[in-house]
């Protein structure tokens, strides 16, 4: 091969690879490399280089996507095999329909349960037991009992638990009627408190007034309040007496709600 | 895994075309196409890793052969690139077998839609070869002309994007002397010179 070019020969080259040259330098340039074998040997190795280089590009890139979507493509295929493997036992035709309607079976069992799980809380197991108490109607009462008679059946609680508040001689009913003020004011502890007293009372007298009701409301104040347990004792109190007033309704309480209730404590 | 748009072959190669669609095609490959490439490499004596390289290096050669525009179409897509990853893990086989590493030849094709990706093939060695000679460059003129030919970008662009360069000219100058400096080790090596022979003459 001749070596009579300079390497200014070269850079023309490159500049006629690249498009940079004049259409006059271009035409020139391309009729040297037709006519000189040593030169048109350089240009081929210049196009060699630059295809090279783009294609080293390109690989790089390669490189950079697999890294991303070759653990995609793992995942998918280890995904594929554990079900391939839960497929693979061959049992006969009957058998798989069987198994399907169980593992639907088990699917509508489980997904109930995990609605009845997320769905179920204190609030939701009161609310749904809860019976808005209605005042009998009395006569001959004194006025501070007037008072918090009429502040109920009036629906104002808060009122009726100031009132309470200044009642010095309380009886089973004044506390009774704070209680279900405070249950329905969201005071779950003070109503507690307050049905424990109405039962203090009765305990000490021979007239007991308010005590199935108080069994009952009792419960759903702890279940409010989240003591599942002392809740499940005063119901216990209820279905063991087919008589008391609330013994429909306690049957009528979820014994899975609250089983559920005493595994979210 | 993150939902993949699906592509029939032409949309596929369209894409392959368009810089901007090329990432979501070709993963649009590796969802579709990668685990049967694997298993063909997996059960010919390769292991996923021997899988992996062959597979990414079957890609840049598909890849480069869409966007030349010397697909001709004649197969489907999967059927090419089964085609392409095959000839390459036979190739590599071969050379593993044999002490002569410098007499690659790669299977002749069966048919005539393969014989392109063969003959694509055979270049693809002869640039792997320019490619390490490439790596020998310092790293400056590496980038620079990755951001030239590969990247296509023009002089302004390089100078944005770049502050190694005061001005057009000092860049223009720093592109002829990494280039120069390339095609000189090309011109230099008479390995190149006999694969570039054979690349031609198998290229027709």
């Amino acid at each position: 091969m001749q070596d009579n070019f300079t390497p200014d020969v070269i850079e023309q080259l490159i500049s006629f690879l690249d498009g940079e040259l004049s259409p006059e330098e271009n035409e020139a340039t391309d009729k040297l490399i037709q006519e000189d074998a040593a030169i048109k040997e350089r240009f081929e190795n210049l196009v060699a280089a630059r295809n090279a280089i783009r294609v080293e590009g390109l690989r790089q890139k390669i490189k950079g996507l697999h890294q991303q979507y070759y653990p995609e493509v793992a995942a998918a295929q280890t995904a594929e095999k554990e079900t391939a493997k839960v497929i693979k036992p061959s049992f006969g035709n009957r058998a798989k329909i069987i198994l399907r309607i169980a593992a639907v079976f088990i699917f509508a069992v489980a997904g109930y349960a995990v609605y009845e799980y997320s769905t179920t809380s204190n609030e939701s197991v009161y609310a749904d037991n809860f019976i808005k108490y209605q005042l009998p109607v009395s006569r001959g009462k004194g006025q501070a009992q007037q008072s918090i008679d009429s502040l109920f059946s009036a629906n104002n609680f808060s009122g009726v638990i100031e009132v309470f508040k200044t009642i010095t001689d309380k009886n089973q009913k004044d506390y009774f009627l704070a209680a279900l003020a405070s249950l329905e004011t969201g005071d779950s502890q003070s109503a507690i408190d307050d049905l424990k007293n109405v039962q203090q009372l009765n305990s000490n007298s021979t007239e007991k007034y308010f005590e199935q009701e108080t069994d009952y409301y009792l419960a759903l104040a702890y279940i409010k309040a989240g003591n599942i347990e002392e809740a499940e004792k005063q119901l216990g109190i209820i279905k063991a007496n087919k008589q008391h007033m609330f013994y429909q309704k306690t049957n009528e309480i979820s014994s899975t709600k609250l089983e559920i209730l005493k595994m979210k404590e | 895994m993150e939902i993949v748009r699906n592509y029939t072959d032409s949309e596929l190669l369209r894409a392959l075309k368009n810089e901007r669609e090329t990432d979501a095609a070709i993963k649009f490959i590796y969802k579709e196409y990668y685990g049967l490439l694997e298993y063909y490499v997996a059960n010919n004596n390769g292991s996923k890793d021997d899988a992996a390289d062959i597979i990414q290096e079957a890609l840049v050669a598909f890849i480069d052969i869409v966007q030349q525009d010397k697909f001709r179409g004649d197969s489907s897509v999967k059927s090419f690139l089964y085609s392409i990853t095959r000839n390459l893990w036979l190739s590599e086989l071969r050379k593993r077998n044999s002490a002569d590493n410098r007499n690659r030849v790669f299977e002749k094709g069966k048919d005539e839609t393969e014989q392109g990706a063969v003959n694509q093939l055979i270049k693809s060695e002869y640039y792997k070869a320019i490619q390490d000679l490439f790596q020998r460059l310092g790293e400056k003129c590496k980038q620079l002309l990755l951001m030239v030919y590969y990247e296509d970008l023009s002089m302004k662009d390089i100078l944005d994007k770049t502050t190694d360069y005061q001005n057009e000219q000092v860049l223009r100058n720093k592109k002829y002397k990494c280039m120069k400096q390339l095609e000189q080790m090309i011109e230099d090596s008479q390995d190149l010179k006999t694969q570039f022979k054979n690349a031609l003459r198998h290229a027709g």
